[in-house]
């Protein structure tokens, strides 16, 4: 019997007890060791498997809310409704487009605009601010404050009206074009198109007279407002 | 005396030793066919957990490939989407005038037949100013009733009389005009 020092415990190795002891330890260790491994690999899985379902469910919740809108409004309209936004909010300041849309505006309802000023701290910003002079009758300036919106081609607000109802009158308006970058990132409508939205965008596509189908037009058929940026 | 522990290792207990070689086999062999159950039963599970990892990715690369078919779909809706949005926050700057303004109108002439709206101001949180003027007492009369009913107040969700006067008269006979002012904010 041949005795050594294990661990500084000696040990007759060369019993069969002692071996068969030692051979169970090791055979234990290397059982333990593959169920260490084997359940490492498992919550790996898991864990990956529950990432992925995640991911698969975002994107299932994609397509379904992209099919969603584009049911809604129209995938052979989506041209024409970009060529109607990106004309009433280009992506950069065309003030070309804000005389043409005042000549038009004026136009249509007879209110005079006999003069604008610029705010020019306003001009690099996304917000132009516009100082109208008109005249016209009471019939006229109700037309104008009607139209004024959308019917330029462009989308002007005004954030307070006085208004005079009786006779011929001169006006002083501040009106607001705006401009504004698309960003792929930024936030767009969170929640889901509606019908709403396509009767919306129709009807201010027919009130900017731009063809929904076909290439831009506007009412004044020399001036083209903005290409569609796709 | 009497011995506290035995030395299970050292030399001259070669029975003791036996039993407790015989015991740690005992228990290595039953916790080591636990642990090999425990063992064959993770692997049946991460087997089913890679099936289940191999089909998700399988349904994620198709979704992506449908996601990159409808590329270009995709970011013309995204493109409306954002420009919407943009069209939605920008309107809110506007007074909306031309709907109460029509509203206003509609309703007073409900009030009396020679009530006019002679001023009106309104701005794009709501708040309103308008003065309305009568040719004669007694459509002053119906206009203050029809102003102090709910079917007028239901427009504002605040609304005060700022002035009253009575002015020079338009007509032939030299009546009196009165001429009412009112400040207040629509619904």
């Amino acid at each position: 019997m041949t005795k050594q020092k294990i661990f500084g415990v000696e040990l007759s190795l060369g019993g069969r007890e002692e071996l068969s002891t030692l051979v169970a330890v090791g055979v234990f260790l290397v059982i333990g060791g593959l169920f260490i491994f084997s359940l490492k690999n498992y919550l790996d899985a898991k864990d990956k498997t529950a990432n992925y379902t995640q991911e698969v469910v975002r994107l299932e919740q994609q397509i379904k809310n992209n099919q969603s809108d584009i049911q809604t409004i129209g995938s052979g309209n989506l041209d024409g409704y970009n060529r109607v936004l990106s004309a009433l909010i280009p992506e950069q300041e065309d003030f070309y487009s804000i005389i043409n849309a005042l000549d038009i505006i004026s136009q249509e309802s007879g209110f005079i605009i006999t003069g604008y000023t610029i705010d020019a701290a306003s001009l690099n910003r996304q917000k132009i601010d516009l100082k109208v002079e008109g005249v016209g009758d009471s019939l006229a300036f109700t037309q104008f404050l009607q139209s004024y919106q959308f019917e330029g081609g462009r989308l002007i607000t005004n954030e307070k009206v006085e208004f005079a109802t009786a006779g011929i009158t001169s006006m002083k308006l501040n009106l607001n074009f705006y401009n504004k970058k698309f960003a792929a990132a930024a936030a767009g409508l969170s929640r889901p198109l509606n019908v709403g939205d396509r009767q919306r965008l129709e009807e201010i596509g027919r009130k900017i007279k731009i063809n929904l189908t076909g290439t831009t037009e506007t009412a004044a058929a020399d001036y083209k407002t903005k290409d569609n940026p796709f | 005396m009497k011995k506290k522990y035995i030395n299970l290792f050292g030399k001259g207990h070669a029975a003791e030793q036996s039993r407790f070689n015989a015991l740690i086999r005992w228990i290595l062999t039953g916790a080591g066919v636990l642990l090999f159950a425990a063992f064959i039963v993770v692997n049946l599970f991460q087997i089913s957990q890679q099936k289940e990892l191999k089909e998700i990715i399988g349904k994620k690369n198709d979704l992506l490939s449908q996601t990159l078919n409808s590329k270009d779909t995709e970011a013309k809706m995204n493109y409306l989407k954002a420009k919407l949005n943009q069209l939605d926050t920008f309107s809110k700057d506007d007074t909306l005038f031309v709907p109460y303004y029509n509203l206003l109108r509609e309703t007073l002439a409900q009030a009396s037949n020679s009530s006019y709206l002679e001023t009106i101001s309104i701005d794009n949180k709501k708040n309103t100013k308008f003065s309305v003027r009568l040719n004669d007492f007694d459509s002053l009369m119906n206009f203050v009733h029809y102003v102090e009913s709910d079917r007028f107040k239901d427009q504002f969700s605040d609304l005060i009389l700022t002035s009253f006067n009575l002015l020079e008269g338009s007509k032939a006979n030299k009546a009196k005009d009165y001429q009412l002012t009112f400040s207040g904010k629509f619904k």
